[in-house]
């Protein structure tokens, strides 16, 4: 793992750093997906055979940690690849499509994203194999594939579309500016492959619990960025005849943020099953944004500018608990799981 | 006794006024623009001023204003706002000339001021700063670099504040500096503007370069020396605006999740606790400005006060938007909130930071409870 997390660390000083701010700025390029495909990051939870790294769980949280902290934009990237996209693929899906459309997905060809009306409260629903509706929101929206959640009568589906969804109009975007945001109409489109037939939301809602850790280890990625930002400069910067971080508001708020890092890291990479990953996130998700803030502010006034690229973790953390959950459901789901069935109803 | 807290009715009319122009003019797609391009709003401006509402002769009006204006849109609302920023300086420490020269047509809307304090090695420290104005035959030469100027490339002249004589000694750094009237197109004044904020982004921020500007007598505001003192005093006053500022966002995000909660018929209990809880922050926060800015408008400011005013609802305006968003989720993404958060953070920021503020807090208290003296 040490291995692992070197290797990315190298990887992300190389090709991501240099254009860290140009990929909020213009998005993820091309060679940025190359250079990531070439790693084996674009499949890492895929299967070798479909052109995938292979990596297990706590080799994929290495990879999303780090990426995150170098570009929150990358690390999303990876994120809905792999944990929102590949995963369900291999879950649902058959070996056939699984060898059809992954290995593509793996080497940068093509991409995926998902559209789940859960989180954006849009109305796509299906009949036979046609789509109507549109999404908001919908990430990453100039892929070639969409997973949809789809109503069809009383119940859900989760299908596979390949192309046949145009973009309506794009949004703005709080966060992950290197990704494309749209709101996706699949008016016509086709379901190239059903992947449930019934019990899509339950399904769809259990996916999103399952990447709870891999959203935790993308907050602590961004975290740890954050944090060194605030260290590095409150050494530096002076005022009142002292260092910043001289002044014991500053030390003691950055010394307690630190100490809950490790704590919450040394947890992440002990995580051996989906409670925990969910206990995780609900307190990593609020941290992160703490830390950010935290950072923002010992920055000043140059925390408020982009070209500082502390604010941008302020923005990201904030949206990443907007983009891969939503507080409500989230924390039913986590009473449910540690409280029993009856609880949170009200 | 009876504690008042109706506003009286002129300036219930003032805040009536100020809601219908904010709603009216700063729609969501102008200021998604303004935002989005970081466009300065010269014509709203003009709108505003033509309705009779940036008059700082009327201060509550003002507060009231700033308040209304910011729970629509904080960017443009500040952007019209501030371009009077500045002239209590003059109003309080200038010449009948200065003041009819440069205040006035900033106060009829023809011109627009600015307030350069921080430069890029010095902004909460305000007496490390190192501007120069240095005497010269005919009055001074200005050398120096200001930082985050609100205005900066689109006023038509700065309040300086800058250094006239070095520190006597370390404990009396905020001996010699002075305030000078510095017009935006004199010889040796290049401005920059700095793209790329967070949030505010229809106001104009830059940096500003003095290079050898000359500087007459007649433009040096009050006593040579006592700069700071002057700065501090109006940051006094400037801080009940911004506190003000905080609680029209705060207000502004309140009114989201309660159309939010109206609108879908959610009645999840975790929902109305959060309704409850920023109702009462925002509640608490509009009393602790409101009485503040009654003190300050009575000439009788107290600095404590003012800066727990402006901390606390700072705070409030953060922390208020932070859970709105969170618990409105995506539809909260697609709306205003998105840009009220980022928008909001500036508030712990500007016009001294939350921990100057907590600064002031402390030593004024101290300060009180040594010589013996009661808090009320
Ligand atoms: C959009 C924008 C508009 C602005 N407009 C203007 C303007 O019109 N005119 C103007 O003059 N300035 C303006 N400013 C500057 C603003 O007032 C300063 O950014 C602010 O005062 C903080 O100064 P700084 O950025 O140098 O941070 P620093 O002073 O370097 O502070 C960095 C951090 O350290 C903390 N800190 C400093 N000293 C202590 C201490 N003793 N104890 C504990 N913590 C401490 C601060 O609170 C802050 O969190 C603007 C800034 C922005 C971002």
């Amino acid at each position: 793992m040490q291995l692992l997390k070197q290797v990315v660390e190298e990887f992300s000083v190389k090709e991501i750093d240099p254009v860290a701010l140009k990929i909020e700025r213009e998005g993820v390029t091309q060679g940025i997906l190359n250079s990531l495909a070439e790693k084996g990051f674009l499949g890492a939870l895929a299967p070798v055979e479909y052109g995938g790294a292979g990596l297990d769980e706590r080799g994929y949280l290495v990879l999303l940690e780090v990426l995150a902290k170098h570009s929150p934009s990358v690390g999303m990237y990876v994120l809905l690849q792999n944990s929102l996209f590949i995963s369900p693929i291999l879950r649902y899906g058959t070996k056939e499509l699984a060898q059809e459309i992954v290995p593509g997905i793996a080497s940068g060809k093509s991409s995926g994203t998902i559209a789940n009306y859960l989180l954006s409260g849009g109305k796509i629903s299906i009949e036979g194999s046609s789509l109507s509706g549109t999404s908001d929101l919908v990430p990453n929206s100039s892929a070639q594939m969409c997973l949809v959640l789809a109503k069809s009568g009383n119940d859900s589906q989760l299908v596979l579309v390949d192309g046949g969804f145009s973009i309506v109009s794009d949004s703005r975007k709080l966060g992950f500016r290197g990704l494309r945001y749209s709101t996706v109409s699949f008016e016509g489109a086709k379901a190239k492959s059903i992947l449930l037939s019934g019990g899509g939301e339950r399904e769809v809602q259990n996916l999103y619990n399952d990447s709870s850790s891999h959203v935790s280890a993308m907050a602590l990625g961004m975290s740890e960025a954050a944090l060194d930002m605030a260290v590095s400069y409150a050494k530096d910067r002076q005022a009142f005849d002292a260092h910043l971080i001289e002044f014991q508001p500053i030390a003691f708020s950055i010394a307690r943020l630190v100490s809950e890092f490790n704590v919450y890291e040394k947890y992440l990479y002990g995580i051996s099953s989906v409670k925990e990953g969910m206990m995780l996130k609900e307190l990593v998700l609020e941290f992160s944004r703490r830390a950010s803030r935290a950072s923002l502010q010992v920055h000043g006034g140059y925390g408020y500018i982009e070209d500082s690229g502390v604010e941008r973790f302020y923005r990201d953390t904030m949206a990443l608990e907007l983009l891969t959950g939503n507080r409500i459901s989230d924390m039913s789901e986590l009473s449910k799981e540690l409280l029993g069935g009856e609880s949170a109803k009200y | 006794m009876r504690l008042d807290f109706n506003l009286p009715e002129d300036v219930e009319e003032v805040k009536q006024k100020a809601r219908k122009f904010a709603i009216e003019e700063f729609n969501d797609k102008t200021a998604s623009r303004h935002d989005l391009e970081e466009l300065y709003p010269y014509e709203l401006r003009k709108k505003a001023f033509e309705a009779g509402l940036v008059r700082i002769d009327n201060p509550w009006g003002v507060l009231l204003t700033m308040e209304e204006f910011c729970r629509v849109d904080p960017g443009l609302g500040l952007s019209i706002l501030a371009s009077v920023f500045g002239s209590e300086l003059l109003l309080l420490y200038g010449t009948d000339e200065q003041r009819q020269k440069y205040m006035e047509p900033v106060l009829n809307g023809s011109k627009i001021s600015a307030v350069a304090v921080t430069e890029p090695g010095a902004g909460s420290d305000v007496a490390g700063i190192s501007s120069k104005l240095e005497k010269s035959d005919d009055g001074f030469l200005l050398d120096g670099q200001k930082m985050f100027i609100t205005n900066g490339t689109i006023t038509d002249f700065f309040y300086v504040l800058a250094r006239t004589s070095p520190p006597p000694s370390k404990e009396k750094r905020h001996h010699g500096m002075s305030v000078a009237i510095v017009d935006r197109y004199w010889p040796g004044v290049s401005v920059n503007k700095l793209k790329g904020k967070l949030g505010m982004r229809a106001t104009d921020t830059a940096e500003i370069k003095f290079e050898g500007v000359k500087v007459p007598n007649e433009n040096i505001i009050g006593e040579i020396g006592k700069g700071f003192y002057y700065i501090m005093t109006f940051f006094n006053i400037s801080r009940v605006y911004v506190a003000a500022q905080s609680v029209g966002i705060a207000q502004g995000a309140l009114d989201e999740l309660l159309n939010y909660v109206k609108n879908s018929g959610s009645n999840e209990e975790s929902l109305q606790f959060i309704l409850a809880e920023s109702a009462s922050k925002l509640e608490a926060a509009r009393l602790l400005t409101y009485k503040a800015a009654s003190l300050v408008f009575q000439f009788n400011p107290d600095p404590a006060l003012t800066s727990m005013a402006k901390y606390f609802s700072a705070e409030v305006a953060n922390s208020v938007t932070e859970s709105a968003l969170e618990y409105m989720g995506q539809k909260g993404l697609l709306s205003r909130l998105e840009r009220l958060y980022r928008d909001s953070k500036i508030t712990e920021i500007w016009e001294g930071t939350s921990e100057i503020e907590k600064l002031v807090i402390a030593r004024t208290l101290i300060k009180r409870a040594m010589q013996g003296d009661q808090i009320a």
